[in-house]
């Protein structure tokens, strides 16, 4: 007999994490902080570009992925379906986080230059940049570590005019015209939408997206929503 | 031709698309010639405009000079670029160290590279957690967990048995695990 078992996620979290929540983190059930993290990944993963970061809520999941940890150790191996359980769950949060950061590495990686330079316009309009410190130094390194090899194996050796390179300007940009699928949180409104019925460029419908809705629409109508919260990509 | 050579560089990658090949010294050397013939060409060419001693038809020679050098040094910097993508692949794949087969495919430049691109993946790691604690490994957990759980009845004395995350359990005749 054969069964993939699954427990319910609030059980399980809540079992595993009893009596070592911090005080601080009171306002801010486990579930819930999974619940972001799902929404972040799924969020990433969809988008074409760099959204800005939970490192919030990375943070918080990683506290309690080490209490959860040391709960499981301490449990012991009588029951040992349920530590299999629990431990799968542990395992497939985990995951979750990884598969978070990495896609956003992936990202930066593609285009680091660039997206330096767009947090760096972003901090002078007063925004919150995209990417955390620990990933603005990484983003550095990385494009450092490019020059450098280019330099190295090329550049260096061509005639003084020739070796100019800007990386920022050589980086993909992505891709928002690319449609996808979206969910709206709240009522949104003011979500501007290339009309059809126009062929000029740039002519566009205000349409309201309703509280519990789902479209597919271009990327770039709900790229705001995306970044305040009140939409969702799926 | 003009850019063939760049574009054996580019032939070279794509005919071995899933290993890093030999770095082909010779053949980015011959590129830089070919880029500072053109170059030398260009500029004595200017000159020769500048100075009126040929027609004004010479300058889209100029122009299509230009266009090559442009043309090698981007296939040049794709070849360097590709290489590290594999590069990277590999470090994600298997791991910070190099084996010896792959090492002699690469110049010292690349050498220099992927150590300089594990260390600053380790610096990222080692900075995520509250206050730098432990630290996070990306490399594992690179698919979703799935194991299935099976109720086994042994029909046979085998003792202890161990499973991939080191449960033990011991299997006698006829009893229900």
């Amino acid at each position: 007999m054969a069964s993939t078992s699954e427990d319910p996620l609030s059980l399980g979290l809540d079992s595993l994490i009893d009596g070592e929540a911090d005080d601080d983190v009171d306002a801010v059930t486990p579930a819930d902080v999974l619940q972001q993290l799902t929404e972040a990944w799924q969020n990433e993963g969809a988008a074409p570009e760099l959204l800005p970061h939970r490192f919030d809520v990375v943070d918080s999941v990683l506290s309690q992925i080490e209490g959860m940890d040391e709960n499981l150790r301490m449990y012991g191996r009588n029951k040992s379906l349920k530590h299999d359980i629990h431990k799968m769950e542990l395992d497939r949060i985990i995951y979750l986080n990884n598969s978070y950061l990495r896609r956003r590495l992936d990202k930066i990686e593609n285009s680091a230059a660039l997206l330096l330079e767009q947090d760096e316009r972003r901090r002078r309009d007063g925004l919150e940049p995209k990417m955390s410190s620990n990933e603005q130094r990484y983003a550095e390194k990385y494009t450092q570590l490019q020059e450098d090899s280019f330099k190295r194996c090329v550049l260096d050796q061509l005639p003084v005019s020739l070796q100019k390179l800007e990386l920022a300007r050589l980086a993909p940009i992505a891709n928002t015209d690319e449609l996808v699928f979206a969910e709206a949180l709240e009522t949104c409104h003011g979500v501007s939408v290339p009309d059809p019925r126009d062929d000029g460029p740039g002519f566009e419908q205000i349409v309201v997206l309703e509280k519990e809705s789902r479209t597919l629409i271009p990327y770039k109508s709900v790229q705001s929503f995306v970044y305040s919260g009140d939409m969702r990509l799926l | 031709m003009l850019g063939e050579q760049a574009l054996n560089l580019i032939k070279e990658l794509e005919r071995n698309p899933d290993i890093i090949p030999p770095y082909n010294d010779d053949l980015m050397k011959r590129c830089i010639e070919e880029i500072k013939t053109l170059y030398q060409q260009n500029i004595n060419s200017l000159a020769e405009l500048n100075a009126g001693r040929v027609g004004a038809e010479h300058a889209s020679l100029l122009q299509a000079r230009h266009a090559a050098i442009e043309r090698t040094k981007r296939c040049m910097l794709a070849y360097i670029y590709h290489r590290q993508q594999r590069l990277k692949r590999y470090r994600w794949d298997y791991g910070g160290v190099l084996p010896s087969t792959i090492k002699v495919c690469l110049c010292e430049a690349e050498v220099r590279w992927f150590h300089e691109y594990c260390k600053n993946l380790a610096d990222f790691q080692s900075g995520l957690g509250e206050s730098g604690s432990c630290g996070v490994d990306l490399t594992v957990n690179m698919e979703p967990p799935k194991s299935l759980f099976v109720q086994v009845m042994c029909v046979k004395d085998y003792d202890e048995f161990e499973t991939s995350d080191g449960t033990r359990y011991l299997l006698k005749k006829n009893s229900l695990v």
